[in-house]
């Protein structure tokens, strides 16, 4: 269409607003409201306007009405006029074009509303909407947009001048309202509508909504029209409303109104009289119609949003602070695998030693982390009673170890209940036989549901993210490499930062229990929650005797090892002798020692290392009479963090039994017992039989880094072995 | 980590598979139930449980109970605190399963227990009073489902069952407990099974046990946290170790529990002051 002939359609067409009572332009509403009242304005564009006030107009009657008032408009008026719905799915095209309305409006009131008949402007409008015609910056539309919108990237769609055309003539042929915008009606999928198969897809089933008043063929009862609906509107304000009936009370009005006679057939039920060529609207249909008149005068409460019901009505479960129980009687506990980080060899930044498998105790109502365990190994049922041990120990040493002297981390005490998941290290029978000797309770929460266990998954995904946070820190790392590269020292120092870091956030007052508000406990701390409930209740309960939470916790054959005191912290060398000692004493099935043969291209070394100073390291033997395992060397450093945790178990129960035996021989008048003496600062393998690189690492604590040191450099310097160890 | 192949039963657990289950000498009497070592017949991981499975440590049972939600878990605490009971056994099989089809089908229901499976007791009690003892059946249901007909014919065809070899059978709801009884049970029970006081060291130990006596048979106190904190102060031990020794004198008997009172952390002992001793 050139802009000649939209202005000559524009000339002979009308300009029709329609609103209803309540100022809606929209033309939907309008046609609903037409046989009430409607403002039917005609306004030929070279007469003023004339308001007609009608009590019921169709569209074909505004038409004989304009065309009375217009002769001259007879055969433009022949065009058939466009009804449009308001429908949520075009909504979008009524949002892309109020732009150019808007633009429109203002040049409307400048150009054509107030000269009166200067519609030749319409043309310039359009081009000036269009920014073509013109430089101005308040232009709808860019100036270097072209005609053809789709071929060009980055013009917005629909702001050609042949699109501004069409919207402005859709716009004076609707109206002047925004809903003369809308998609046509019928090509809404209105009802009695054709219907069309998309591409590739079926029709589907019938639709159920008919046109008013036509039986659908698969109902009784017809459709509801419009007078029906006004008739039921009237019974509803007439029987409920004034004479303060009910729902049934409408029906049965309606009912009568209409003949329907209830009686009881043949066969014993209550029907409806059927009457030929009339059928009526089911009762069901009554009954909703009489709902909306409700719902229209404000009887019924009105349902509230999403999001408002989200934020306000929505019942809050599983969340944390509704955990029955007290604080420090729950422990909820999970294991997590860090694979955001390479833990990578001291020595030797390229070597990538594995995954790091962390274990997390939460405090179910104060939410305090209680204790975690980090290791290299995979995760086992050794893993979680290391955890739960370490929940239970003073976090002190552990932070002394690390250079943290001024944090604190108060959480100490054994737990009597701890929740978990299904993870085959805390589901299998080894784990029962842990419950039985811990005499713990041990829930595993639903298959699934990590959300029964809220708080001990929020740290773990703390945890997740903090470790990229050290990247930074450390020179060798590329700032962009997706996987930060750290030692195990490295890892675990981040880790407890982290932890202490989210010991310290605040607990809103109202996740508090009822007894710490009437305390005074305002917004505290988590760990000051936490202290506060275990001064308050006790719990959890205090450390028992250090060998007593050891036998307990560890699995049987290290306790019976580490009992008998059998080379704690020892190693064994002369292999076959010593093997066949350790064999002949504890039996076939003891299997007390791993025979380490450390395997690689260059080089190949045997160590046998204890297990007696308290690490059972699980390793399946291949077939019955192997007793050795092959270790590759991110095994070993497994196997040394492993150690050296143990042996802080183990050592001090060894020095007691030791002291106890010798006092006794002192008190008979023997001399004490010869053999090693034992001290925290004794290396834990032989240094003759090491290989020189890891004997430079076991004296100087670290190697020197190539790059650069910092702060945290320094802090991981301190120590040789990497992983956690509460019991220094 | 260790392989769970060999310990994990083919699930469903197969009738005919005698191993996986308790199977009685005797199909209809039974003193098997004594047998030493006693398996239970439902294990965590052959059990579809859609809720909360718990192993609770039976003080009278000397092994892990396996108990499938927090009601059984309580209704097992009140029982094994019952002087009389001897010990407690954890989801027993009926067994015959032919018994309790049949039972079923008196009942209505024509595919129950489904093949391959078996009926189960939550609880089974052994009760000694004097030189009698007998047996106790105890199912254990939420007063909810209740409402179902299915779970009352479940039941009832368990209750049949019990009945017929002389063994009474009680059901126990979530109201057939005392709520303060049950919170000050789990309040004490986990103190009395850790012995966590006494170890300790013993002349610390006696010495704040001396202390809690006296702070609740002295003079009337405002509030008994604050005394106890005096007390935890006065021998440089952790906080809350006063308390904890108060906790398992209660739960070990060395001073009795008012009946009614509640001790929770809610609501703490200041309501015991006016009776203890």
């Amino acid at each position: 269409m050139t802009p000649a002939e939209l202005v000559l359609r524009l000339q002979l067409n009308v300009v029709i607003t329609l609103r209803d009572d309540h100022g809606t332009p929209w033309l939907g509403r309008v046609l609903h409201r037409l046989e009430n009242a409607a403002t039917v304005w005609l306004w030929p564009l070279d007469q003023p306007p004339q308001r007609l006030r009608c009590r019921v107009m169709t569209l074909k009657q505004i038409v004989d009405q304009f065309i009375a008032l217009v002769p001259a408009a007879e055969d433009a008026l022949q065009v058939p006029m466009p009804i449009r719905v308001l429908s949520p799915a075009t909504a979008r095209g009524l949002k892309k074009n109020r732009k150019i309305v808007a633009a429109l409006e203002a040049r409307m009131s400048e150009f054509f509303i107030e000269s009166g008949l200067n519609r030749q402007l319409l043309v310039e409008i359009a081009s000036d909407l269009h920014g073509a015609a013109s430089s101005e910056t308040g232009a709808v539309v860019p100036a270097g947009a072209v005609a053809y919108e789709n071929a060009v990237p980055g013009v917005e769609k629909g702001t050609s001048p042949a699109s501004i055309e069409r919207t402005i003539a859709r716009w004076f042929h609707g109206g002047r309202s925004d809903a003369a915008l809308m998609p046509h009606y019928g090509s809404c999928g209105h009802p009695g509508a054709p219907r069309f198969a998309a591409e590739g897809r079926k029709l589907g089933r019938p639709s159920l909504v008919v046109a008013a008043g036509q039986l659908a063929a698969s109902e009784d009862h017809r459709s509801t029209t419009p007078e029906d609906r006004a008739e039921i509107f009237d019974l509803v304000d007439h029987v409920l409303i004034k004479r303060k009936g009910n729902a049934d009370d409408v029906v049965q009005a309606w009912h009568e109104l209409h003949n329907v006679v209830r009686f009881v057939d043949t066969d014993g039920k209550a029907r409806i009289s059927p009457l030929p060529l009339s059928a009526t609207l089911s009762e069901r249909t009554v009954r909703h119609w009489v709902a909306e008149r409700l719902k229209e005068q404000g009887m019924f409460k009105k349902r509230v949003g999403e999001r408002t019901y989200a934020l306000k009505f929505r019942p809050r479960v599983h969340r944390q602070y509704q955990f029955d129980g007290f604080a420090g009687l729950r422990c909820q506990t999970d294991a997590m695998s860090i694979d955001d980080v390479e833990v990578v060899s001291r020595l030797d930044d390229t070597s990538v030693l594995g995954t790091m498998h962390l274990y997390a105790g939460v405090d179910a109502v104060t939410t305090m982390t209680a204790g975690a365990f980090m290791s290299l190994r995979k995760p086992s049922e050794l893993c979680v009673a290391q955890a739960l041990l370490n929940v239970a120990l003073p976090k002190q040493p552990l932070l002394d170890r690390y250079g943290l002297t001024q944090c604190r981390w108060d959480a100490d005490g054994e737990y009597a209940m701890y929740d978990v998941d299904w993870g085959p290290d805390f589901s299998s029978w080894a784990a029962t036989e842990l419950v039985g000797r811990t005499k713990i309770t041990w829930t595993n929460v639903g298959r699934g549901r990590p959300d029964q266990k809220p708080s001990v998954e929020s740290i773990m995904a703390t945890l997740q993210r903090w470790p990229k946070w050290f990247r930074r820190a450390l020179a060798r790392n590329d700032v962009k490499a997706p996987r930060p590269k750290l030692t195990q020292h490295e890892l675990a120092l981040a880790m407890l930062l982290s932890i202490l870091e989210r010991n310290e956030a605040l607990v809103p007052t109202k996740f508090l229990d009822a007894a710490a508000i009437e305390d005074g406990l305002r917004e505290p701390s988590r760990a000051a929650y936490h202290e506060w409930a275990r001064a308050r209740g006790g719990w959890p309960m205090p450390v028992r005797a250090p060998n007593n939470i050891r036998l307990s916790y560890l699995p049987r054959k290290a306790a019976y090892i580490a009992d008998h005191g059998v080379n704690v912290g020892g190693f064994y060398f002369n292999l076959p002798s010593e093997l066949s000692r350790l064999l002949i004493r504890h039996g076939r099935r003891q299997r007390p020692a791993i025979c380490v043969v450390w395997n690689d291209e260059l080089f190949a070394d045997t160590w046998a290392y204890d297990l007696s100073n308290g690490s059972a390291i699980q390793l399946t033997p291949l077939h019955a009479l192997q007793r050795f395992a092959t270790l590759s060397w991110p095994e070993l450093e497994a196997l040394k963090v492993d150690i050296a945790l143990a042996r802080h178990w183990a050592l001090p129960a060894w020095r007691d039994a030791r002291a106890q035996i010798d006092a006794e021989r002192e008190r008979a008048g023997l001399s004490p017992l010869g053999g090693r003496r034992l001290s925290s600062s004794q290396p834990l393998l032989v240094e003759e039989s090491l290989p020189t690189v890891v004997l430079k690492e076991l004296k100087e604590g670290a190697l020197e880094y190539e790059g650069e040191r910092g702060g945290l450099d320094e802090l991981c310097r301190e120590t040789a072995v990497g992983g956690w160890n509460y019991a220094e | 980590m260790r392989s769970r192949t060999h310990t994990k039963p083919t699930e469903p657990l197969s009738y005919t598979d005698r191993s996986k289950l308790v199977v009685p000498p005797d199909g209809d009497t039974f003193e098997w139930l004594g047998a030493d070592p006693y398996r239970a017949a439902l294990k965590p991981w052959s059990f579809p449980s859609i809720g909360h499975t718990i192993r609770y440590p039976c003080d009278k049972s000397q092994r892990p109970l396996t108990l499938f939600s927090r009601l059984e878990l309580a209704s097992a605490q009140v029982h094994e605190r019952r002087s009389e009971v001897v010990e407690v056994f954890d989801q027993v099989p009926l067994l015959p399963t032919s018994r309790v089809r049949w039972y079923a089908r008196r009942l209505g229901m024509h595919a129950y227990p489904r093949e391959g499976t078996f009926a189960s007791t939550d609880l089974v009690l052994r009760v000694r009073q004097g030189p009698r003892i007998w047996w106790e059946a105890v199912a254990v249901k939420p007063e909810k489902q209740l409402r179902k007909g299915k779970v009352r014919l479940k039941l009832e065809t368990e209750r049949l069952f019990w009945h017929k070899l002389h063994v009474p059978w009680r059901l126990d709801t979530d109201t057939s407990y005392d709520e303060v009884e049950l919170s000050n049970l789990q309040f004490l029970a986990p103190s009395r099974r850790f012995e966590h006081f006494m170890p300790l060291d013993r002349m610390v130990g006696d010495a704040i046990l001396e202390a809690v006596d006296g702070a609740l048979l002295g003079p009337p106190l405002s509030r008994l946290c604050d005394a106890l904190a005096a007390v935890d102060r006065q021998f440089r031990v952790r906080p809350g170790t006063a308390m904890s020794g108060l906790r398992w004198a209660l739960a070990t008997g060395r001073y009795s529990i008012p009946v009614g009172c509640r001790i929770s952390p809610t609501m703490p002992l200041e309501s015991l002051i006016g009776d203890a001793g």
